[in-house]
C-alpha cells in the first residue's frame, strides 16, 4: 500500500509538482513519509489519495499545509498533505 | 434508588429514598440540580455550605457498554462556578449496582481528622477514621484500602493536594484490575473533598446488576450500540482510539497548528513526532506494557494504556492527550518518558495534570525552570510536594502562579487552565472555553474533528458547532457514558433513550431526552448566573485576541456578540 510512485506516465499533463505526503496511524502501515514526484496539476486532495491508493473510507481528517481540508481542495505545489484516520479529540 | 448523605461535622451517614426531581437525574444533571437547590451560589467553596456530590450516570450498573463515568461535583473552588468532572474506573458501575444514585457530602468536619466512607451491600455505610492515610499519596492510599478490604473494592481517593485544598487538585478512582488512578481531575474538586476531611471512599463489589424495567429493551439497545462502537472507524477494534488511545491527535492537533507548545506561544511543536500515539503504542509494546485496555467494566472502545519503562516496569497508567500536551509540548517536552514521570507524580499528589501542566508553563515561561528541560521541570513539580510558597502557587493552578511569578501570559477561562488545544488555531473549542458554565474545559464540547464543515481556523458557524456539542456533552455526563461513544449516540439517540426506558420504564421519547440534555445546561448556566459570573468573566484572555499564534498566526477573533449568543437558543424552552 501507499509505494512512492510517480505521474510521469500520464501524457495528459501539462505541469507537475511535488507534493510531500504523510500518512498517520492505521494509514500508515508501509511507511508513513511519501514524496509525489511529478504529480500533475491542477490536481485535488481527492486524486492524491486515489493515485496513493488510500481507503477513502479510513481517512478521517485531511490537511494541507495544517489547514483541515476537503476532498475537492487543491493542492499545490510544494504542499504538504498529511492524511489522518478517524479521530476524536479527548 | 437511594441518596447516601454524608454529614463530616455529625459523622453521621444515611440513606433517603431518591425522590423527584432527583429521582430521574443523574452524574452531571443530577450534580447541577443539587447545587442549585442545595447550596448557596455565592458560598465558600471550601466552606460548609458547599457540598461534595458523588454520582453515577444513569445508566449505570445496567450492563450497557461505557456507561460507568463517574461524574464528581460541587461548587469549584477554581472558576467559583458549576463543577463537574467525571472518569472512567469502576465506581460509577458498583455505585449504579448498589442502586445509589449519589453519595451528598455535607459540612465540614470539627478537627483536622481524617475519614474514610465505606459503603457495603444492602445500603449500608460508616465514616471510620483514616488518619493513617494523612499525607499519603493516591497510589498508596487505594493500595492499603484494598489491602484492608479487599482488592475488588473501588477505591474514590484524593492525594497530599487535595488535603492541603490546593485549587488544583482532582479526585482519583480505581479500575479494573490493578489500576490505581482515573482521575475526575478538572476544577479543584479535590480540595473540596480535603476540605471536607475526607480521604477516601471504598465501596464493596456487587456482582448483581441493577433490575430492569424492561430487560430485553436494554438488550437489543446495548447490543445495537455495540454493533455501532465497534464498526465505527474510529472506535472500533481497529480504530485510532483501541490502537493508539486518546494521544491519536497529537499529529493532527499538531498539524493543525493548535499543540499548546512552551506556554501557549506556539502550536506547532518541532518535537511532536517523538510524542505521537503512534510512537507511544511502538514504544508500549516493544518494552512490553499494554494498549487497548479497559477503564470501565465492559467497555467496547479500551482506549487505555500501561506505559512503562525500558525494563517493563510500570511509570504511569494511563498516559493521554491531554496529559501529553500540558506537560510534554507545553513544557517544551519531547520524550513520553519524561511525560509519563510528571503524569505519575501528578496523579500521586491527586493533581490534574492540566492545570499543573498550564502552571509549570507560565512558571517556566517566568524564568523559574527551563522549557525542554525535565530536570528543572521535576524540581518545579516536586515544590507542589514539598509544600513550599512557589509549589501551593502552582498547586493552585495557572491563574494563582500567574500571579505569583508576574506573568500575565496565563492560558485560563473561568481561573481554569486551558486543556490542549490552543483556542486560537481551534476556535470552536475557544467558543466552549469562552462560554461553558464549566469554564476551558474540553469535555464539555470538543470541536475536534467533530464538524469537518466547519473550518477551525474561521470564525463562521463556531458559535452553533460549540451549543450543539456542549449539549452533546452535557448529555454524555449525565447518563455516564463515555465521551467517546458522541458519533453513535449523535447518530441514534433512540438508543440512548431506549436504554433509559428499559432500565427505569419511563416512558421518555426522544423529544423529552432532548429537552433533559438542555435542561442540564439551563441548571448550570443559573447556578453560575447566581454565583455572581457574568460573560466577562468567561472571556479568554487578551492576549489570546492579539498575540498571533504560529504557525498560522492566528488569534482568537470570534465577536464577543457571537459568544453571548451561545445559549441564546435555551432561553426558549423546547416544549
Amino acid at each position: 500500500m501507499c509505494p512512492m510512485r510517480t505521474w510521469t506516465r500520464c501524457s495528459r499533463l501539462s505541469r507537475s509538482a511535488m507534493i510531500e505526503v504523510e500518512l498517520f496511524g492505521q494509514l500508515a502501515e508501509n511507511g508513513s513519509r511519501i514524496n509525489v514526484e511529478k504529480i500533475p496539476l491542477p490536481t485535488t486532495v481527492l486524486d492524491l489519495a486515489d493515485f496513493l491508493h488510500l481507503n477513502r473510507d479510513l481517512v478521517g481528517i485531511v490537511t494541507v499545509d495544517g489547514r483541515q481540508s476537503a476532498w475537492s481542495d487543491n493542492v499545490e505545489d510544494g504542499s504538504r498533505v498529511c492524511f489522518f484516520p478517524y479521530l476524536a479529540g479527548g | 434508588m437511594q441518596i447516601l448523605r454524608v454529614n463530616m461535622n455529625t459523622l453521621q451517614v444515611h440513606f433517603e429514598p431518591a425522590t423527584l426531581p432527583y429521582e430521574r437525574l443523574g452524574g452531571r444533571a443530577l450534580i447541577a440540580r443539587v447545587l442549585l437547590d442545595e447550596v448557596p451560589a455565592k458560598c465558600d467553596s471550601l466552606g460548609r455550605e458547599n457540598k461534595l456530590i458523588i454520582a453515577p450516570g444513569l445508566l449505570a450498573g445496567s450492563g450497557v457498554s461505557a456507561c460507568g463515568r463517574l461524574s464528581i461535583g460541587a461548587k469549584s473552588p477554581l472558576t467559583g462556578g458549576v463543577k463537574e468532572a467525571n472518569s472512567g474506573g469502576t465506581a460509577g458501575d458498583v455505585l449504579g449496582r448498589h442502586g445509589i444514585r449519589a453519595i451528598i457530602v455535607e459540612d465540614l468536619p470539627s478537627d483536622d481528622r481524617l475519614y474514610l466512607l465505606l459503603v457495603k451491600k444492602g445500603c449500608q455505610a460508616e465514616l471510620l477514621p483514616a488518619d493513617d492515610l494523612k499525607g499519603k499519596g493516591t497510589y498508596a492510599t487505594s493500595a492499603a484500602l484494598q489491602e484492608r478490604f479487599g482488592a475488588d473494592y473501588s477505591i474514590i481517593s484524593i492525594g497530599p493536594s487535595g488535603e492541603q485544598r490546593l485549587r488544583g487538585a482532582g479526585v482519583a478512582v480505581t479500575g479494573i484490575n490493578d489500576q490505581r488512578c482515573n482521575m475526575s481531575a478538572r476544577g479543584g474538586l479535590g480540595a473540596v473533598m480535603g476540605s471536607k476531611g475526607l480521604k477516601a471512599v471504598a465501596i464493596e463489589k456487587e456482582e448483581n446488576r441493577r433490575p430492569l424495567a424492561a430487560p430485553e429493551l436494554v438488550r437489543n439497545a446495548n447490543k445495537d450500540f455495540v454493533l455501532e462502537i465497534t464498526k465505527s472507524p474510529k472506535l472500533g477494534k481497529q480504530g485510532s482510539q483501541h490502537l493508539y488511545g486518546t494521544a491519536s491527535i497529537v499529529a493532527a492537533v499538531n498539524e493543525m497548528g493548535a499543540l499548546p507548545t512552551r506556554n501557549f506561544s506556539s502550536g506547532s511543536f518541532e518535537a511532536a513526532e517523538s510524542l505521537r500515539g503512534e510512537t507511544m503504542r511502538k514504544t508500549i509494546l516493544e518494552r512490553g506494557g499494554q494498549v487497548g485496555v479497559n477503564c470501565m467494566p465492559g467497555c467496547a472502545i479500551a482506549c487505555r494504556n500501561v506505559y512503562v519503562d525500558e525494563h517493563g516496569e510500570t511509570i504511569v497508567a494511563t498516559l493521554q492527550y491531554e496529559t501529553i500536551a500540558l506537560l510534554g509540548s507545553n513544557l517544551g517536552l519531547g520524550n513520553l518518558d519524561d511525560v509519563a514521570r510528571l503524569n505519575y507524580l501528578c496523579n500521586d499528589l491527586g493533581l490534574d495534570t492540566i492545570e499543573t501542566g498550564a502552571a509549570l508553563g507560565v512558571a517556566i515561561e517566568a524564568g523559574l525552570a527551563k522549557f525542554g528541560d525535565y530536570e528543572s521541570i521535576s524540581a518545579l513539580l516536586q515544590q507542589v510536594a514539598e509544600g513550599t510558597e512557589l509549589g501551593k502557587a502552582i498547586g493552585n493552578g495557572a491563574s494563582a502562579t500567574g500571579k505569583a511569578v508576574g506573568n500575565p501570559r496565563v492560558p485560563t477561562a473561568l481561573n481554569q487552565g486551558m486543556p490542549g488545544y490552543d483556542p486560537r488555531a481551534l476556535k470552536g473549542n475557544g467558543v466552549t472555553y469562552a462560554t461553558s458554565p464549566q469554564g476551558a474545559d474540553h469535555t464539555a464540547g470538543n470541536a475536534f474533528g467533530a464538524r469537518n464543515e466547519v473550518n477551525p481556523l474561521g470564525t463562521q458557524g463556531q458559535k452553533e458547532l460549540s451549543l450543539k456539542l456542549q449539549i452533546i456533552a452535557a448529555m454524555l455526563d449525565s447518563t455516564g457514558l463515555c465521551l467517546f461513544v458522541r458519533p453513535p449516540i449523535i447518530s441514534k439517540p433512540q438508543l440512548c433513550v431506549d436504554m433509559i426506558n428499559g432500565i427505569y420504564g419511563w416512558g421518555w421519547t426522544v423529544e423529552d431526552y432532548n429537552q433533559f440534555n438542555r435542561d442540564v445546561l439551563r441548571m448550570e448556566l443559573e447556578f453560575n448566573r447566581r454565583a455572581g459570573i457574568t460573560a466577562k468573566d468567561y472571556r479568554l484572555p487578551e492576549y489570546m485576541k492579539t498575540e498571533p499564534l504560529p504557525p498560522h498566526q492566528a488569534v482568537f477573533d470570534v465577536p464577543d456578540e457571537d459568544l453571548d449568543e451561545v445559549f441564546s437558543p435555551l432561553a426558549q424552552r423546547d416544549d
